[in-house]
């Protein structure tokens, strides 16, 4: 009985000592800006395997109420690749097609979109494409493009990894020449 | 690619020529070594395939976060025989074919990414120190 009683005493100090020596740690790695956040660096990799998890995570809990339309749709595929040329190859890249310098000096880097049709559902791509992802450089589109649109950027990624670069090159120009 | 560009290419192409001479001459020459010594800065490269957007579709060791699947992983690639199984895998082709992946392979998914001559050559520099 007394014994377990000094036992939780000592569990309780050794708590809080604990406890306050993470804090201090914590208080110093900010204060003395240990942590460095420039662009040009990546995160160390326990720190990136675990956001990039929790990223995932975060997504996959979240999407559970939405439900794709049909996005067979060509012309619903075409409205998408419009918006595509305008507003996401910038960063993202396209079959053939670069991102512009703003797109690679992020980090963490705009994923391959053609490689996310593969491993994502489109219910997950319209999440990310409605809500954005904070402090990744992903901004929220659901304020500037409505339902319709939204889904046709879905049913255009959808269709990436389906492209030849040349294929993608005959697109831009067919946009072009309207 | 610009007239330093060239001579650098003349330069290392002089040097290879050289080397070869030598290596006859010696007699102990082995030819299946894989390229090495580019001259670049492997820690800058390592950075510069960051931010040239390769690890977005390229494996690459010891970059964390390259885990693109869109190219092919350019794990071990001082041991690699081809670039894009069109050049000898040397450090000047190498070097060629970042900067203009487009001219040497007409319609490869590889974008032209606006890489600079000497952003090349250290980003080569890291790529021949994967065995």
């Amino acid at each position: 009985m007394a014994l377990s009683r000094k036992f939780l005493i000592h569990a309780a100090i050794t708590v809080v000592l604990l406890g306050g020596l993470g804090i201090l740690g914590a208080a110093v790695v900010v204060l003395g800006g240990v942590y460095n956040v420039a662009a040009i660096y990546q995160h160390t990799r326990p720190v990136y395997e675990i956001l990039d998890f929790a990223l995932d995570r975060s997504v996959e809990v979240r999407i559970g109420g939405i439900v794709a339309p049909p996005l067979e749709d060509p012309l619903l595929a075409e409205r998408g690749f419009h918006i595509y040329r305008d507003k996401c190859v910038q960063c993202h890249g396209a079959p053939g097609v670069p991102p512009d310098d703003i797109g690679k000096g992020m980090l963490p880097l705009p994923n391959n979109l053609a490689q996310t049709a593969r491993e994502k559902s489109a219910e997950y791509i319209y999440w990310v494409v409605a809500n954005g992802i904070r402090m990744t450089g992903m901004p929220a589109w659901q304020y500037r493009l409505n339902e319709r649109d939204l889904w046709a950027v879905v049913a255009f990624v959808e269709l990436l990894p389906e492209f030849s670069p040349k294929e993608y090159g005959e697109w831009e120009r067919k946009a072009g020449e309207r | 690619m610009g007239a330093k560009g060239r001579r650098t290419i003349k330069k290392i192409k002089a040097l290879r020529g050289l080397f070869a001479a030598l290596t006859l001459l010696s007699a102990c020459g082995r030819s299946d070594e894989p390229a090495q010594g580019t001259g670049g800065d492997p820690a800058r490269g390592r950075i510069a395939l960051q931010q040239y957007a390769c690890t977005t579709c390229h494996i690459i060791p010891g970059i964390v976060g390259a885990k693109g699947l869109a190219g092919p992983p350019l794990t071990g690639w001082a041991n690699r025989i081809y670039i894009a199984g069109i050049l000898p895998n040397t450090p000047d082709d190498l070097v060629l074919w970042l900067r203009d992946p487009q001219r040497i392979s007409p319609g490869t998914a590889m974008p032209n990414l606006g890489v600079t001559e000497r952003d090349a050559w250290d980003m080569a520099a890291y790529l021949y120190s994967l065995k």
